[in-house]
C-alpha cells in the first residue's frame, strides 16, 4: 500500500507539482504577509498550519535519523547494546511530562538532560569562552611584538582600546546595579566607568542592530523576489 | 525522598560528564560518552514530547475553543507530516512539503522581521539620550560601511569598516559575551549543585 | 512612640508634629494601662477597656492583674497571683479636678515619656515594656474575647478620647477585629527604597506610520529584483572571502570536509547562494562532503540544495556527497560528534532503499575531517559549535549579517579560523548561478536600505507622532 501511494505521487508530473506548489507557497507567503495590514485570521492560520508541519517533520527526522538505528541496533544485538534499552525506558518515562498525575515519571530523564546540559554549558563557557577571550584580550600593548614602526604602535594602540573597551562594558554591568544607590566611595570609579562602558556597548549593539536590519532586508527581498520571479513564471505560463 | 534521588541523578550526571570531559581518565571518558549519547536519544524525545504537547493542546481545543478550525488544521498538518515523516522519509513527499509548505511560511515570518525591525529603529533612533545618539550613529555607520559599493568607490572605507568592527564593537561583544559565560556558568553550576531544579515539574 | 490622633501613625517619642499628616502632637499622648496594656487618652481618669483607674498612684506600680477570660501565660512582671476580672472603681471627682490642673504639665513632659507601643497581634504577646506593667495575654490577642470589653476594640479602633466603650461587642466592632486581625498578620508593606516592577507601558506608533515605513521597506525590497544597476560592486572579494577561498581551494580530492547546515528557511536567501558556491566549488575538486545539522529545518534545505543542483546531485549519486543526519539538543550533539562521529550517528548497520548513510569513508573522529565548514543564523548555535570543539579545531564559519559582529571576537582569538558574512560573500562572488538576484541587485538593495532608515531616523526626530494604543 505504501508503495502504492509512493508510485502515485510519482506519477504526477514534476511540473504540475513544481507549479501547485508554487502557488501554494504564494498563497502562504501572502497570508503571514498580511500581518502588514493587520489582519490576524489568515496570518494565524498560516501560522498554526506551520506549527503543525513543523512538529511534524522534526519529530519524523528524529525518528528517522536518531532513535530508529538504535531500536535497530538493541533489537540485533540486545546484549551488546542493552543500555540502549534502559535510555529507550527513560525516553518513554519522558513522553509522560504534561499527563496530569503521570508528569512525576519524566522527571528522571529530565534531570538526566538538564544535568548533562549543564555539564556542557558549564565546561563549554569555561574552556570555550571565558579563557580564550581573556587570553586575547590580554595581549601585548608593546609596538614591538607587533613587528614594530607605525604599523606596529598602531596595533598597539588597537590592543589597549580593546583591553579598555572591555573592561568598561564590563564595569557597566556592575554599573546597573550600583546605579539604584549611592555607590559606596570604592564604586564611585566603577561606577563612573560603568557610564563610559555602557556608551562602548551601545556602540556594539548598533552594529548588532545594523547587521539585523541588512538580515531581515535580504530575506524580504528574497520574498518579493520569489512572488515576482517565481510566482509571476507561474501565473504566466499557466493557460487561459 | 523522589526529589532528592532525582536531583542527585542529575547532579551525579552532570558531574560524571565533566570530569569525563576534563580529566584524562579512559574510564571516565567513557562514561561522558554513554551519558552524551544517552542524553542524546533524550533530546531526539523531547521532540516527540514536544509534537505530543502541541497535539494534546490542540486537541482540546479543536473540540471546543473559539478557534476550532485554526486548531484543525495545525492537527491534520502535523499528522500527515509525521506519517510523511515516518512513512516516506527523504521522499520527493517530504521534499515537497518542506520546499512549499515549510520553507515559504518560516522565510515570510522571517521577513516580517524587518518591518518589526524598521518599527523598533523608529522607537530607538529618537534622540532623546545619549544612548539613543549612540545607537543610532553608530547603526548608520555600520550600515553605510557594510554597502559593498562603499568599498568599491572608496577602497578606504573597507579598511575603517574592518577596523570598527575589529575594535569598539568587538570590545563591546567580548565584554558581553565575557557576562554571557559567567552567567552561564553561574547557571550551570546552581543546576549541578542542586540550588535549581529545573527538571522537576514542580512551579 | 506617640501615636498620632488624627492618622494613627506611631511617631518618634521627641516628635512635636506627625511625619506622616503633619498634626501637632501637643495632645496626642496616652497613658498605658498598667492593668491592659491599653492606650487611653491622657485626660481619662479610667480605662477604657478594663476601667482600671489611671490615675492611682498604686495602680500604675502593681502588676497587671490578667482578666479570667484571657489566655493566661506567666509574665515576669506578674508577680502577684491573678486577680479576676477588675471592678470598676468609684469614681473620684476631687481627684479628677486636681488632675486636670496637672494637665499642662503633663503635656509638656509628654514628649519626653516612653509610651508603650501597641502590642502585635501578629506574634504571641511579649511584654514590650516589664517596667510599665503590662500583662502577658497569651498568644493570640484575639482569643479569650468574651463579652467583657472586648480587648480587639481598644486595640483595633482609634484611640479617641470616647466614653467608655459599651460591655458587649457590636458588629462594627467585630467586623473591625477581623480586619485588623488580617492586616496584622499580612506581610510588612514595602519600605521606601522598595520598588514594584511593573512592565514598561509601551505606546505603538501610530497604523498610519506603521504602513508608511511598511510601504517604504516593500519598495526597498523589490530593488534588487527590479535593479537597473546604478551602484558599482567590488571587484576583489573582502579579505575574509579570499581566506576562505584559499583555504578551500588548497584541498585535495582526498580530503574530508563536515558542512553543518545551521541556518533554517527564514535566513535561506542569505547564506543559500554562497553555500551552494562553496559546495560546489568543494565537489568540483572531488572533495569528500559530509552534511548534518542539529536542526531539523537544517537537514531539509541541505536536502533541496543537494537536490537542485546538477553537480551535487551528480555528487550524492556516486557517494561522494553523503547526509550523516539529525543531531538533536545542540550542545549535546555537537559535543556528542566531537567525542565521537560513529556514536553520534549510528546509522551503519541501517540500509535501506531510500537511505544508507555509509559510514565506512566518514572519519570516526572529528580530527580526521580537514575542514569543518559552519553556516549559521544563530549566534548561540555557533557559540554551542566554537565552545563544544576541541582546541585544535578552527571551524569556518559562513554565517549571517546579524550573527556576524557577534562572531568577530572568536576571529579574532583564533577559534575560528575564517569568518565571512554570507550576503555581501554572495555579491562579492558575483552570487552562485542559481540566485536570480544579481550582485548589483543586491548592491542597489542595501544603498535603498541604506536610504530608508536614514529617512526613518529623520522622521523619528522631525515628525510630531502621537502614540496609539498602549499595551
Amino acid at each position: 500500500m505504501l508503495e502504492g501511494i509512493q508510485n502515485l505521487f510519482a506519477a504526477i508530473p514534476a511540473t504540475y507539482l513544481h507549479a501547485a506548489g508554487t502557488w501554494l507557497a504564494a498563497i502562504l507567503t501572502l497570508l503571514v504577509l498580511s500581518y502588514i495590514v493587520g489582519y490576524m485570521p489568515l496570518y494565524r492560520l498560516a501560522g498554526h498550519l506551520f506549527i503543525g508541519v513543523s512538529a511534524g517533520y522534526a519529530a519524523g527526522l528524529a525518528w528517522h535519523t536518531v532513535l530508529w538505528p538504535r531500536l535497530v541496533l538493541l533489537i540485533s544485538g540486545p546484549a551488546q547494546h542493552w543500555i540502549y534499552a534502559v535510555f529507550f525506558a527513560l525516553g518513554l518515562l519522558l513522553l509522560t511530562r504534561g499527563i496530569g498525575p503521570l508528569s512525576g515519571l519524566a522527571d528522571l530523564p529530565m534531570a538526566l538532560l538538564f544535568g548533562v546540559g549543564a555539564a556542557l554549558a558549564l565546561v563549554g563557557a569555561a574552556m570555550g569562552t571565558l579563557v580564550p577571550q581573556v587570553g586575547v584580550t590580554i595581549a601585548s600593548l608593546s609596538p614591538a611584538s607587533y613587528g614594530g614602526g607605525a604599523a606596529g604602535w598602531a596595533l598597539a594602540i588597537d590592543a589597549a582600546l580593546l583591553l579598555v573597551g572591555t573592561l568598561l562594558v564590563f564595569a557597566s554591568f556592575h554599573h546597573t546595579q550600583a546605579s539604584e544607590e549611592r555607590p559606596a566611595p570604592g564604586l564611585r570609579l566603577l561606577s563612573r566607568a560603568g557610564i563610559v562602558g555602557r556608551k562602548v556597548l551601545y556602540v556594539a549593539i548598533g552594529a548588532l542592530f545594523s547587521g539585523a536590519l541588512i538580515s531581515f532586508y535580504t530575506v524580504l527581498a528574497g520574498r518579493i523576489q520569489f512572488l515576482i520571479s517565481d510566482w509571476g513564471a507561474a501565473i504566466a505560463g499557466m493557460r487561459f | 525522598m523522589r526529589r532528592i534521588m532525582v536531583a542527585a541523578f542529575a547532579v551525579i550526571a552532570g558531574l560524571l560528564v565533566c570530569l569525563g570531559l576534563l580529566l584524562p581518565s579512559p574510564w571516565l571518558g567513557r562514561v561522558a560518552d554513554l551519558l552524551l549519547e544517552g542524553a542524546l536519544i533524550l533530546a531526539a524525545f523531547a521532540l516527540l514530547l514536544g509534537l505530543l504537547n502541541v497535539l494534546r493542546s490542540h486537541a482540546q481545543k479543536a473540540v471546543k475553543g473559539p478557534r476550532r478550525g485554526q486548531s484543525i488544521v495545525l492537527i491534520v498538518a502535523l499528522l500527515l507530516t509525521l506519517a510523511i515523516g515516518l512513512l516516506f522519509p527523504q521522499s520527493a513527499a517530504q521534499a515537497w512539503v518542506f520546499d512549499y509548505v515549510y520553507s515559504p511560511i518560516q522565510a515570510s515570518l522571517g521577513a516580517l522581521l524587518a518591518f518589526v525591525a524598521l518599527q523598533a529603529a523608529f522607537r530607538a533612533f529618537r534622540l532623546r539620550t545619549v544612548d539613543a545618539a549612540i545607537l543610532l550613529v553608530s547603526s548608520l555607520i555600520m550600515l553605510f560601511l557594510q554597502i559593498p559599493a562603499t568599498a568599491a568607490l572608496w577602497p578606504r572605507l573597507g579598511a575603517v569598516r574592518d577596523w570598527m568592527l575589529a575594535v569598539p564593537v568587538a570590545a563591546g561583544i567580548r565584554g558581553l559575551l565575557l557576562g554571557i559565560a559567567l552567567g552561564t556558568m553561574a547557571t550551570a553550576l546552581r543546576v549541578l549543585f542542586a540550588v535549581d531544579r529545573p527538571y522537576t515539574g514542580e512551579e | 512612640m506617640i501615636v498620632c490622633p488624627n492618622c494613627q501613625h506611631q511617631n518618634h517619642v521627641q516628635a512635636s508634629h506627625c511625619a506622616q499628616c503633619g498634626q501637632s502632637l501637643s495632645d496626642a499622648v496616652y497613658r498605658v494601662c498598667p492593668s491592659c496594656g491599653a492606650l487611653n487618652p491622657i485626660d481619662g481618669q479610667f480605662c477604657q477597656r478594663c476601667l482600671t483607674d489611671l490615675t492611682a498612684p498604686a495602680a500604675q506600680a502593681q502588676p497587671a492583674p490578667a482578666p479570667p477570660d484571657m489566655a493566661p501565660e506567666p509574665t515576669p512582671i506578674e508577680s502577684a497571683p491573678a486577680e479576676p476580672a477588675a471592678q470598676p472603681a468609684k469614681p473620684n471627682t476631687k481627684k479628677r479636678e486636681a488632675k486636670r490642673k496637672k494637665r499642662r504639665d503633663r503635656k509638656e513632659r509628654a514628649a519626653q515619656r516612653d509610651i508603650a507601643p501597641l502590642p502585635d497581634p501578629a506574634e504571641g504577646r511579649q511584654p514590650q515594656s516589664p517596667e510599665n506593667g503590662l500583662a502577658e495575654l497569651g498568644g493570640d490577642p484575639l482569643a479569650g474575647v468574651s463579652d467583657v470589653l472586648p480587648l480587639e476594640t481598644a486595640v483595633a479602633l482609634p484611640h479617641r478620647g470616647s466614653p467608655p466603650a459599651e460591655l458587649r461587642s457590636g458588629h462594627d466592632e467585630q467586623e473591625d477585629a477581623r480586619l485588623f486581625s488580617s492586616l496584622a498578620s499580612e506581610p510588612a508593606p514595602l519600605t521606601a527604597a522598595a520598588q514594584q516592577v511593573l512592565p514598561p507601558v509601551r505606546a505603538e506608533l501610530p497604523r498610519w506610520l506603521k504602513l508608511v515605513l511598511a510601504l517604504m521597506l516593500l519598495l526597498a525590497a523589490c530593488i534588487p529584483t527590479l535593479s537597473p544597476g546604478w551602484l558599482p560592486t567590488p571587484t576583489t572579494p573582502s579579505a575574509g572571502t579570499n581566506a576562505m577561498l584559499s583555504a578551500l581551494s588548497s584541498l585535495g580530492s582526498d580530503a574530508q570536509v563536515l558542512v553543518a547546515y545551521e541556518y533554517g528557511p527564514d535566513h535561506a536567501a542569505e547564506l543559500d547562494p554562497v553555500a551552494q558556491r562553496v559546495l560546489e566549488q568543494l565537489a568540483d575538486q572531488g572533495v569528500r562532503i559530509h552534511l548534518l545539522s542539529t536542526e531539523p529545518s537544517g537537514l531539509g534545505l541541505a536536502e533541496r540544495m543537494l537536490h537542485g543542483s546538477d553537480s551535487l546531485q551528480g555528487g550524492l549519486d556516486r557517494g561522494q556527497i553523503q547526509v550523516l543526519g539529525l543531531l538533536p539538543g545542540r550542545e549535546i550533539g555537537v559535543r556528542t560528534l566531537m567525542r565521537s562521529v560513529e556514536s553520534a550517528f549510528r546509522m551503519q548497520t541501517v540500509t535501506s532503499e531510500t537511505h544508507a548513510a555509509d559510514l565506512t569513508h566518514t572519519p570516526t573522529r572529528i580530527s580526521g575531517f580537514d575542514h569543518v565548514i559552519l553556516l549559521g543564523d544563530d549566534s548561540r548555535a555557533m557559540r554551542a559549535w566554537i565552545e563544544q570543539a576541541p582546541p585544535t579545531l578552527h571551524p569556518l564559519a559562513i554565517v549571517t549579517a546579524q550573527v556576524y559582529p557577534a562572531l568577530v571576537p572568536y576571529e579574532a582569538s583564533g577559534q575560528l579560523v575564517t569568518l565571512v558574512q554570507g550576503p555581501t560573500a554572495a555579491i562579492e562572488l558575483q552570487a552562485s548561478t542559481s540566485s536570480r538576484i544579481t550582485a548589483t541587485g543586491a548592491t542597489d538593495g542595501l544603498a535603498a536600505l541604506f536610504l530608508v532608515v536614514l529617512c526613518v531616523a529623520i522622521l523619528a526626530n522631525v515628525l510630531p507622532v502621537k502614540p496609539g494604543k498602549t499595551r
